[in-house]
């Protein structure tokens, strides 16, 4: 009865989280370091290798050597620790981390379409998405402040730090949106 | 070196600085006092705009984030017993309690009062001992930097993470990373999987934006509350403002904890959470009456309020001196400080000493500023502190998209969503990702120095090392037993749990 209690569950999913981690981490960086002369590319000064007696290899190579070797310390540890993990029948309770998954999905979303739709619309629609998906149901408020917060977030940081963003592809839109711009900035920087 | 200070205090006639220093202050306060955020997600986010301003301006606005938000968690630790950051988790033994007995204003201002006196005094300590420390590490050469990177890496691997193992993966990971791209000795690209927009390696920015700011937003979504903090805030019971008296007989231990903090501040890898825990111990040892302590003390409250905000200037010293950065914030730091053209490490001081020390004046001005900024704004702030998600949250999301995009090249938005996924699972996995951020930044230095130590080795590195350096061969044994020290203490609580 009590292998069913939430905390179980809890700090079983932690476990295989952990060993997941460890053995991805074992694998990967045991075949980055293993094959890191195939990852360096052709080119650089010969002369500086010959001078400093240390190839481009050597640094990688030793870091996610001992990359993996740790994370086979840390996966014996774990297999250790919690003996007979493998067969107890873990099952991730996907329900906990919808909310996560979604909000994942709506991170990637926004940064897949914001080189096409540039800053403004693209962060209009992940702020709209995200205020809606954190309860705010009300139209007005969750229009007002998905217009609201990508023109004053680009007019701050383009306008008056002088970081530009993209804009959209779609010339049209990227007309409009330089034209409040252009008018925000008429109203609100002098001269 | 007083020459270098008195040129550094014309830098400090200029107004923008303190209209910023004010801007982070706020932004810090507002940020700590939500218990689901933290500093350090605010600097990471607002990195980029101190890049568009002169150092002067643009690292003391990175400084106000980081001052106003130590205390800004302090707000939701009195007033509902909810920290704001980790820091002022030692804050609610006594603060709630206090609140409770309708003394809360007076535990808000004891928590102000000893945050302001913690930071202004170890700062003004840092300002007179940093000269003399960058003068001592002028002595020293490539061996030895090499051998004191490798030790602090070791320290903060250890204790960051739960387990020293964890921090171990994260800081080779961290490490590996910083060698993707060009390396700076042969100019040969490694690692770059095809990809052209990581020639010139993982950008900082985006990699400091994701290991910081995604798994945040996305830890704040596991829960389904509308807002960080459910209870109300009830601002009219709060009681009577804190007499002289009161803060008279908390000076001794304000004091305490601000030599406490200062002394944790200057180790890499301790921090403010410590320095915390240890202030309020030692408030409680030393005091008349111990058994007052978490039913609502206002020494509760001086202990570790110093002690926390006195690790705040400290931890500069690692990083100017050297080039180590002990913490996240300082990592970022460090990430600003290059941005502007300047690496901080034994040259610094000889090469930018008036703007080295206009920096750490403008800090203490900064802690003079905070206090009276902080008395009118806890009150708001306290209420701000019942703001819904569903307007913080994507708000910080276009933040951090802004700051990824403040590269130019809008492939780093890619590379911030990929590294913030895959650091919000390793969290959730327990693994601290501080050792690798700060291994991230410290892998060229590394590279560097390592090579140059060989060269000069001419074949007998060990010989070189343990026998030719002594200061870094003192630093590479006392990382060697350290791990042996932690290996051995593990092994003996596993066999302890055994029997």
């Amino acid at each position: 009865m009590m292998n069913e209690s939430p905390l179980w569950h809890g700090r079983h999913a932690a476990a295989l989280l952990e060993l997941g981690i460890a053995i991805v981490l074992a694998v990967g960086a045991g075949y980055l370091a293993i094959s890191m002369p195939s990852f360096v590319h052709e080119g650089g000064i010969q002369e500086a290798q010959d001078f400093i007696r240390l190839t481009p290899v050597f640094f990688p190579r030793v870091s996610f050597a001992l990359t993996s070797v740790i994370s086979v310390i840390l996966l014996f540890r774990l297999l250790r620790a919690a003996p007979g993990l493998h067969v107890l029948g873990f099952s991730f309770r996907a329900s906990e981390y919808a909310g996560v998954l979604a909000m994942s999905a709506l991170v990637v979303g926004y940064a897949a379409v914001l080189p096409f739709l540039g800053y403004g619309l693209a962060t209009m629609l992940a702020v709209a998405a995200t205020t809606c998906f954190l309860g705010m149901r009300s139209w007005l408020p969750l229009l007002a402040f998905s217009v609201v917060t990508p023109v004053v977030t680009r007019f701050i940081f383009e306008r008056v730090l002088a970081i530009s963003l993209p804009l959209c592809r779609y010339e049209p839109i990227a007309e409009i949106e330089q034209a409040v711009m252009r008018f925000l900035a008429g109203i609100l920087i002098p001269g | 070196m007083f020459e270098a200070f008195l040129e550094g205090l014309s830098l400090l006639l200029r107004i923008d600085t303190y209209v910023y220093i004010a801007l982070g202050l706020t932004v810090g306060m507002f940020v700590g006092a939500m218990p689901g955020l933290t500093t350090t997600l605010a600097v990471a986010v607002l990195l980029p705009i101190s890049f568009t301003l002169e150092p002067m301006v643009g690292i003391p606005f990175l400084i106000g984030i980081t001052k106003g938000g130590i205390f800004g968690g302090s707000i939701s630790a009195i007033l509902v017993g909810i920290p704001g950051t980790g820091a002022s988790i030692a804050t609610t033994f006594d603060g709630p309690a206090l609140t409770r007995q309708g003394k809360g204003r007076k535990a808000l201002e004891m928590a102000l009062y000893s945050s302001v006196t913690g930071d202004l005094i170890s700062d003004v300590i840092t300002l007179l001992l940093i000269g003399p420390i960058a003068l001592l590490t002028l002595l020293i050469g490539p061996p030895e930097i090499f051998a004191i990177i490798l030790f602090s890496l070791v320290l903060i691997s250890s204790v960051s993470s739960e387990s020293g193992i964890k921090g171990g993966i994260a800081a080779f990971l961290g490490l590996g990373l910083g060698f993707i791209g060009t390396d700076a000795t042969t100019g040969a690209t490694r690692l770059t999987f095809g990809f052209e927009a990581l020639t010139g390696g993982i950008p900082l920015i985006p990699l400091i934006i994701g290991v910081f700011a995604i798994p945040e937003i996305l830890a704040a979504v596991e829960s389904r509350a509308a807002r960080f903090i459910d209870e109300h805030v009830d601002l009219s019971k709060v009681g009577e403002r804190l007499r002289w008296h009161e803060l008279r007989g908390s000076i001794r231990t304000i004091l305490r904890s601000t030599l406490i903090g200062t002394g944790i501040g200057v180790v890499p890898g301790v921090g403010q959470v410590v320095a915390a825990f240890v202030g309020y111990s030692a408030a409680k040892r030393a005091s008349r009456h111990p058994e007052t302590f978490g039913k609502g003390e206002l020494d509760g409250i001086a202990g570790p309020e110093a002690a926390n905000n006195a690790v705040n200037g400290p931890t500069l010293v690692p990083l100017l001196t050297l080039g180590i950065p002990g913490d996240n914030i300082t990592a970022i730091l460090l990430g600003a400080f290059v941005a502007h053209g300047m690496r901080p490490g034994p040259q610094i001081f000889q090469e930018q000493g008036p703007l080295m020390y206009a920096l750490l004046v403008s800090f203490i001005i900064a802690n003079v500023m905070f206090l009276v900024l902080a008395l009118f704004l806890i009150k708001p702030f306290a209420q701000a502190m019942q703001m819904k998600k569903a307007y913080l949250l994507p708000l910080i999301l276009a933040l951090a998209f802004v700051g990824a995009l403040s590269t130019g090249d809008t492939s780093d938005i890619g590379i911030m969503v990929v590294i913030g996924l895959c650091a919000y699972v390793m969290r959730k996995a327990g693994f601290d990702l501080a050792p690798l951020v700060i291994a991230f930044v410290l892998a060229e230095p590394i590279e560097y120095t390592l090579s140059q130590s060989l060269l000069y080795a001419h074949g007998s590195p060990f010989h070189y090392f343990f026998w030719g350096r002594p200061i870094a061969s003192f630093f590479m044994v006392a990382a060697l037993i350290w791990i042996a020290w932690l290996t051995a203490r593990a092994a003996i609580r596993r066999h302890l749990a055994q029997r």
